[in-house]
């Protein structure tokens, strides 16, 4: 099974025939909507936000036409569930693909290609420096990325020491990876005499398809920005390149102004005038905000009671699906409801209906 | 100044002994506060025409470069050779990087500028401001090539320049016709300007033609080509997927320091593959030509085009990244019938057909963007998009707000086109009449740039006489990742920790997995 049928087979098993195809083609691709960011949430599937951002709609209903030819899924009314066969290959496709499982698409996504370059020109000037060879042809000519490796970078003596901590740093780390992971990530890294190689060189030279080595070294990219930001102390110079990043923006930007203005104290209403948005967009906002940030209350939008009836509804009815929780619940608004589960979101995990 | 001076600061800044040939007579011009048209072929030091003046000039210089990789590059050699004062200004540059240096303009020595920022009021505002010494044009004939279509910005820089206080103006270009160099002076407005050219000729350079009967022989020839000369190469070819196939093709034939490059690339790997390249890690580069403009490499030893480019001047331009470095280097030109075709292509492709143009005169005009998107819409390329909104620009059709583009505005533009493309298709035969001809290959450049360049008496085309046995490699060289990677020797490596008592420590450590987490936090 290629990577394609493999995230495609997981998220029809996720989604559990509760969106179509094109309801969850902008996760895949990374796209940012309240609508995406919302699913990710229900139904547990954040971490592979943006996994495959170039898949195309032909690309995508291509391979659901052979995964359902291959009985690994089966379609009805538009809807499609995944077959035990398609249960027992994905168990297959994940334990050969173990590296997915660091991949946190909807934390990182944003940080990967900013922290991958101030990584590589990092290494690469410091590769070249502690040999005092300053003669080397700069991997990024990004203006920003120059700058702020520059802003960073050690002195004189401090260098040599400053590239024995960030050695101990990625040894620890690569040594908690397979070896075809760290091979793909040093290989991709320039270094004094060698450039670094572009994904596909790597897959000629490890012979593994490109696709895979790209996720491969995104998942090893997620997987040091979370070690960087975690255990802060151990990781000083992966933790001092990526600081600044922006990693702890899980909201659309105009969700993020909504929730700038919420923390000072404005109403909906006022926010409305403000902004001079519709009320469902903010609607959509709050949504949002009620997903990412605990501290945020929903208590003022709804009541008690609403709370409880559609958080039973949805125990009873074991769906996701909007309409039908909204069907049993005529008085209670769409909005509300999406707010009350995206709240609820975490303790609702699909093995975990606590309420 | 005197001519020691010179002599001396061309040491001192640059590390040579003696100018090359016409660049002193162009500084000593530029001294002159003349107009200065120059053409220098590749590889003879165009840059330093105006880097040179730079250190002697009390203001800044000004430099307008088509390309944001050429410029970027220029930039990146300043500051190798120890020159901080240098920096370029695109639309491509975020927000807070652009503020930054606009904030400290005045503390750039050289100033590298797209056409395109130019036409920001700001950006002129600020420049106004600054004592700008001299004003360069780099690879002007582009403005001549391109400004036409739809760089139209570049038609717009003589404005500029009396802007910024009519400062002398340089324009730079490698391989210019006698027609491209009027319209060039008369574009820029510097109709009396000094013009120093020197010929586009690289007698280093052997030049060879061959046509094939069918497409497979030349596939086969480019292989045995690529396996047998000596590197580093450049193969062109004219389409994204020509250059994947070819590089895959030399791949499966054993030669694994080859790598594609084309526009369809993530800049990410487009700059890594160039850099491979530049560090002689790669043996081949197949590629469109979106590469080379500004790949400064001195040891190019071939060119192969594998398709031909749609007119000689291109043609010129391109082989003249070989041999920069003054060593014999070859040049091959692989032809089969039906080749033609596609460039013949492109040029219609380059503009908009009839019925697109009949079709946007005929809808009333409305806001600027309505009309782009409406554009984006018909699967027009490029620069068809941007010849047609520049035409219909320059009838007024924006200012009429609510009306349809007069019938006789529609006429000029139709017949516009016809004329460019006839333009473009006469180019493109008498690109194909030099490749098939019967003639020195050499001496024919020389007739179409007006010049007199001879035939040589070594390695001068396929015409002349010449042994294409010296061109073959004499050894093999070292193949790219034979070995199996070793991740652990290559990061001791990366951060040189195979001298020192690091080495050892981390040694213990990872023999022992529970404390590997330990070695990160010592």
């Amino acid at each position: 099974m290629n990577m394609t049928e493999g995230l495609l087979l997981y998220f029809i098993k996720k989604f559990n025939g509760e969106r179509s195809l094109s309801g969850f083609l902008h996760m895949l691709n990374g796209k940012k909507t309240s609508q995406t960011l919302s699913d990710g949430h229900l139904f547990n599937v954040s971490s592979f936000f943006g996994i495959l951002p170039g898949l195309h709609r032909d690309e995508a209903e291509q391979t659901a036409a052979e995964l359902l030819k291959g009985g690994m899924i089966c379609l009805e009314k538009d809807r499609y569930t995944v077959t035990e066969k398609g249960e027992k290959k994905l168990e297959d496709f994940f334990d050969s693909h173990s590296y997915l499982y660091a991949f946190d698409g909807m934390r990182y996504k944003p940080a990967e290609q900013p922290f991958y370059q101030m990584l590589s020109l990092y290494i690469q000037s410091l590769s070249h420096a502690i040999r005092n060879d300053y003669t080397f042809f700069p991997v990024s000519q990004d203006p920003a990325v120059l700058h702020s490796v520059k802003t960073r970078f050690p002195k004189g003596e401090e260098r040599q020491r400053e590239a024995d901590q960030l050695y101990r740093e990625m040894f620890a780390l690569l040594c908690e990876r397979t070896d075809i992971d760290a091979e793909v990530f040093v290989l991709r890294l320039s270094r004094h005499n060698r450039t670094g190689l572009t994904n596909k060189q790597v897959a000629q030279v490890l012979n593994i398809p490109e696709v895979e080595v790209q996720l491969r070294f995104r998942s090893m990219l997620h997987f040091f920005l979370k070690k960087a930001k975690e255990e802060n102390g151990d990781y000083r110079v992966l933790n001092k390149l990526a600081a600044g990043l922006d990693l702890d923006k899980p909201l659309t930007l105009s969700a993020q102004k909504t929730w700038h203005l919420l923390n000072e104290g404005k109403s909906m209403d006022q926010i409305i005038h403000i902004r001079r948005m519709k009320k469902s967009t903010i609607e959509d906002h709050l949504v949002e905000i009620a997903i990412h940030y605990e501290r945020f209350s929903i208590d003022p939008y709804v009541t008690m009671e609403e709370q409880h009836r559609i958080l039973n509804a949805y125990t009873v009815l074991q769906t996701k699906k909007l309409k039908v929780i909204k069907d049993k619940l005529e008085d209670i608004s769409y909005f509300k409801i999406r707010l009350v589960l995206g709240k609820a979101g975490d303790v609702l995990g699909t093995a975990n209906p606590v309420i | 100044m005197t001519f020691l001076e010179l002599q001396t600061l061309l040491y001192e800044r640059f590390g040579y002994r003696e100018f090359r040939a016409g660049q002193r007579e162009v500084i000593e011009d530029i001294f002159c506060k003349n107009d200065v048209l120059a053409m220098m072929p590749t590889g003879t030091g165009k840059s330093l025409c105006y880097q040179l003046p730079g250190y002697v000039l009390s203001g800044a210089v000004l430099i307008v470069s088509p390309l944001l990789s050429l410029m970027e590059d220029q930039v990146e050699q300043l500051k190798r050779s120890g020159e901080k004062r240098a920096v370029a200004l695109n639309s491509f540059m975020d927000f807070q990087e652009k503020r930054r240096v606009m904030k400290r303009l005045s503390y750039y020595k050289f100033i590298y500028v797209s056409p395109e920022i130019l036409q920001n009021d700001y950006m002129i505002r600020e420049l106004k401001k600054l004592s700008i010494s001299l004003f360069v044009v780099d690879e002007a004939h582009c403005i001549s090539q391109w400004g036409h279509e739809f760089r139209t910005s570049y038609l717009k820089l003589s404005s500029i320049r009396s802007q910024l206080g009519q400062p002398p103006c340089l324009a730079l270009t490698a391989t210019a016709t006698p027609e491209v160099r009027k319209d060039i002076c008369d574009k820029l407005g510097i109709p009396t300007c000094t013009e120093h050219v020197y010929s586009v000729d690289r007698p280093n350079i052997a030049l060879v033609t061959e046509q094939h009967q069918v497409h497979i022989d030349k596939l086969n020839r480019v292989l045995e080509l690529a396996s047998s000369l000596e590197g580093p190469g450049i193969i062109y070819a004219s389409t994204r997927s020509w250059t994947e196939q070819l590089s895959e093709m030399l791949r499966q034939h054993g030669k694994n320091r080859v790598a594609a490059y084309h526009g369809g690339l993530e800049n990410e790997d487009r700059l890594l593959i160039q850099k491979q390249f530049l560090n002689d890690e790669l043996d081949v580069i197949c590629c469109t030509n979106a590469f080379g403009m500004g790949i400064n490499k001195p040891n190019i030893r071939y060119v192969i085009h594998f398709h031909l480019p749609s007119n000689i001047e291109s043609y010129v331009q391109e082989i003249g990244r070989a041999g920069r470095d003054g060593r014999q280097s070859l040049a091959v030109l692989l032809y089969s019938s039906g080749d033609a075709d596609l460039p013949e292509m492109f040029i219609d492709h380059e503009y908009p057909n009839e019925a697109q143009v009949i079709h946007c005169a005929s809808l009333p005009a409305n806001d600027l963007q309505g009309f782009m998107e409406m554009l984006d819409r018909m699967e027009m390329g490029e620069s068809a998009r941007r010849f047609l909104f520049y035409q219909f620009e320059k009838e007024g059709y924006f200012s009429n707000e609510g009306y349809p583009l007069p019938k006789d505005a529609r006429e000029r533009i139709l017949s516009k086109i016809q004329q460019r493309k006839a333009h473009k298709r006469k180019k493109l035969s008498e690109m194909v009449e030099w490749t098939k001809g019967d003639f020195c290959k050499r001496k024919k450049i020389g007739d179409i740039f007006c010049e007199t360049s001879q035939s040589i008496e070594w390695n001068c085309c396929s015409f002349c006489k010449l042994d294409l046995g010296l061109f073959y490699r004499k050894e093999e060289k070292e193949r790219f990742f034979d070995e199996p990677v070793s991740w652990q020797k290559e990061l001791r490596y990366i951060f040189n920790q195979e001298s020192d008592d690091v080495h050892e420590k981390v040694g213990s450590i990872s023999a022992d997995p529970a404390n590997e987490r330990q070695g990160a936090s010592n």
